[in-house]
């Protein structure tokens, strides 16, 4: 192979693997509310569940596993407060095969975190090892919800085309996307924590463009 | 036997005879303005979409905070959310043109049965399909028409600013700007209201739905 041709596959490559580039949370929350309305509606989504969760992932991840390696995701995390859902922490993940069964494909995630401490694990911007979590396909729309779908860490739903995929859940970093958080709540310094348990507030310029979600979750 | 094998070809019958009821020409429509209605409901998420990045828009510019440069923001999303809306007129056309197609196809296909049954088994299908999709058609209407009024509002507010934006005409415009993004808000909520149904309808039309 001649090195011309070696250094723009390399650059390819090298391209391919780097991890998703946050969006802004103005555009990351119409994207959620279009990735949750669509579960609901094609009753994808078990909306008992929903309301049993302590905390819900929406995110896109572009996947990239077949013979490359990795996949990058863009979305939110919120979770139950007092008060009803939190505002909305903009997160990527990174690396791992998260939902994603077979290379090149976009794949939008609904997780639902059935627990604190899962919520917790979100927020802290982890590393998920590939058997360092239970989760399993949630229970579609309208099915009974039983003890043990409420009991574990995470209820996941993929939508791919309409395409019906197992999950292959691991191995991927979640980062907390700070810039877009800093610039959505209009602070330098928010945390993810803060946002999540309330005592960040979303900003009234934000609340019409966020009702549509909240309204979506009920 | 031969009494058993005619009850199974009647049970068989049963089964079949709702499959049946359309044939392949408005088999194939009917999959054509499937297609057509997951166009249409793709591109009133991208509307939905861009009257949030509106709202939001407006929302910063009563707020004085023009940080994020949302006026000229606001002028690009309003002039691709004009241009969603065309698309949603011509794919709305293109999906009750199918509509028209499927019918006479369906309709034509009745006119060649010759079992008594069986005809008045799919016209009653028919009669259903093209009450369902009246259904549909009255809510598009309605909702096409409040969007016209809203663009009108947003047209008007874009035009006042450009020919005068200061946080002084900002002020002065604060109660169409209210509801501007009230219409907005209702537009939104009403968005997925249709979608619902239109998701409904296309199950319909493509013979999936459980009902």
């Amino acid at each position: 192979m001649n090195p011309l041709r070696k250094i723009l596959l390399a650059s390819l490559l090298a391209g391919l693997a780097l991890p998703a580039c946050a969006e802004s949370l103005d555009k990351l929350v119409p994207q959620a509310a279009e990735i949750f309305g669509r579960f609901k509606r094609e009753e994808i989504l078990n909306m008992e569940l929903v309301k049993d969760a302590k905390g819900i992932v929406i995110i896109n991840v572009t996947g990239f596993s077949i013979g490359i390696g990795g996949s990058g995701g863009d979305g939110i995390l919120m979770a139950r407060t007092e008060d009803g859902w939190s505002g909305p922490v903009g997160i990527t993940t990174d690396g791992g095969t998260l939902g994603i069964d077979v290379g090149g494909t976009d794949n939008d995630l609904v997780i639902l975190l059935m627990n604190n401490g899962a919520v917790s694990r979100w927020a802290s911007g982890e590393h998920f090892g590939s058997s360092s979590a239970q989760a399993v396909m949630g229970p579609k729309g309208g099915a009974a919800v039983d003890a043990t779908m409420k009991n574990r860490d995470f209820n996941v739903y993929i939508w791919n085309k309409g395409a019906k995929l197992g999950v292959n859940f691991g191995g991927f970093d979640v980062n907390i996307n700070n810039e877009g958080n800093a610039n959505y709540y209009d602070k330098p310094l928010v945390s993810a924590k803060d946002i999540l348990n309330g005592a960040a507030k979303v900003p009234e310029s934000k609340k019409d463009s966020l009702s549509r979600l909240y309204d979506l979750l009920k | 036997m031969k009494q058993a094998l005619s009850a199974l070809s009647i049970l068989g019958f049963a089964f079949v005879a709702p499959l049946q009821a359309q044939n392949s020409d408005s088999l194939g429509i009917a999959s054509d303005q499937a297609t057509s209605m997951d166009k249409l409901d793709q591109l009133m998420g991208r509307a939905q979409k861009r009257l949030e990045y509106i709202m939001t828009n407006l929302n910063e510019l009563t707020d004085g905070n023009d940080k994020n440069n949302n006026f000229d923001n606001f002028k690009d999303n309003l002039e691709e959310l004009k241009s969603i809306r065309d698309d949603i007129k011509d794919r709305v056309e293109k999906v009750r043109d199918l509509q028209g197609q499927r019918i006479a196809a369906w309709t034509k296909e009745v006119s060649g049965m010759n079992d008594k049954d069986m005809r008045k088994l799919t016209n009653d299908q028919i009669d259903k399909a093209k009450a369902d999709f009246d259904a549909l058609d009255k809510q598009m209407r309605e909702i096409g028409g409040d969007a016209n009024d809203l663009t009108g509002l947003l047209d008007d507010l874009q035009k006042y600013f450009a020919s005068s934006f200061s946080s002084d005409s900002v002020n002065a415009a604060k109660d169409r700007i209210e509801k501007a993004k009230t219409s907005a808000r209702d537009m939104v909520k009403d968005v997925d209201g249709l979608r619902d149904t239109l998701y409904k309808n296309k199950k319909i039309v493509k013979g999936t739905n459980s009902q």
